[in-house]
């Protein structure tokens, strides 16, 4: 399950998930299965700031956290911080209405967990983001 | 039914948790928390922090047993705390060890059982982080490495007990 990238470093993904026991949880599943390390951030605006200095792989976001995930999400689409603007991003929400969803889709989130999930829920969306896509899934 | 092993060490590892002043106290929200989010992401009936002392196994945080404590011969904890990591046993009935055993074939019936061992830094093996279920059941490397770091946030608690005992 490794997932060593060409420097022989697991990929950075940034968590932004405000319940302490599974950020570190996810993170340490996530260590100990050598999938990735994961940067942990309690809220949106905390990772304004990481994602303002780390090179990141992947991002999982909050819509939970006052909207703040859905602007710091088209942040990163409008290309204002030092990671790709077609970031595999994922989402966590406690619900969406339709508009969100189609909002969500337009900012090209590759998934939307509801709560209440699982750890593993997390896990496998972490290891879903961090493969490699195909154009089929994309245009998907 | 295969009683639940002594290990050489025994009374080192009896030191060990009695020093921790925890064996007796009345539930706590920080391990029960823990416990709980197990249950859940596991979706099992039972979980437990169990401390395996001389004679009996005795449960800091439980949910889904209703006794507090049971003999350390027939407990599953006995058996864990030879393990390194975990113990994992699918199906009771098909394990020479537990297919008999009253914790199985009566209330709470337990079929599988996963326990993560509760190892302080010194070596010693104190009991487990488990989960246990009513019916067969497996666990792929994804649901073992997260019992493990629930595991490691119990150890984590055991370990501040620990620092507070020495502090008083």
């Amino acid at each position: 399950m490794a997932n060593l990238n060409t420097s022989g470093r697991l990929p950075r993904i940034l968590l932004v998930e405000p319940d302490g026991l599974v950020r570190g949880t996810v993170a340490s599943v996530c260590r100990d299965l050598r999938l990735a390390e994961v940067v942990q951030s309690v809220s949106c605006d905390s990772a304004t700031r990481i994602m303002a200095d780390e090179a990141l792989q992947a991002c999982i976001l909050s819509l939970s956290d006052c909207g703040s995930g859905l602007d710091l999400l088209s942040r990163i689409r409008e290309g204002d911080f030092n990671c790709p603007v077609d970031l595999p991003a994922a989402m966590t929400a406690a619900s969406v209405d339709s508009a969100m969803a189609g909002r969500l889709k337009e900012l090209r989130i590759r998934r939307l967990l509801l709560k209440p999930f699982r750890i593993r829920d997390l896990v496998v969306t972490v290891e879903s983001l961090l493969a490699p896509t195909t154009v089929a899934q994309q245009v998907a | 039914m295969i009683l639940a092993p002594i290990p050489e060490y025994d009374s080192q590892r009896l030191k060990a948790l009695r020093k921790l002043l925890i064996l007796d106290t009345p539930a706590e929200e920080r391990f029960d928390r823990i416990t709980q989010f197990a249950m859940r992401e596991f979706d099992v009936p039972m979980a437990l922090v169990s401390l395996v002392d001389q004679d009996r196994q005795w449960f800091k945080s439980n949910f889904g047993i209703e006794n507090r404590e049971t003999p350390r011969s027939i407990s599953f904890c006995g058996h864990a705390i030879f393990e390194r990591n975990i113990l994992l046993i699918p199906d009771a009935l098909k394990d020479e060890r537990f297919h008999d055993n009253p914790l199985v074939v009566n209330k709470p019936w337990i079929r599988f059982y996963a326990g993560a061992v509760l190892r302080m830094p010194y070596g010693v093996a104190l009991g487990t982080l488990c989960v246990m279920d009513t019916r067969p059941r497996e666990m792929d490397p994804v649901d073992l490495s997260i019992l493990g770091s629930l595991r490691d946030l119990v150890v984590e608690e055991m370990l501040r007990q620990e620092a507070s005992t020495w502090q008083t």
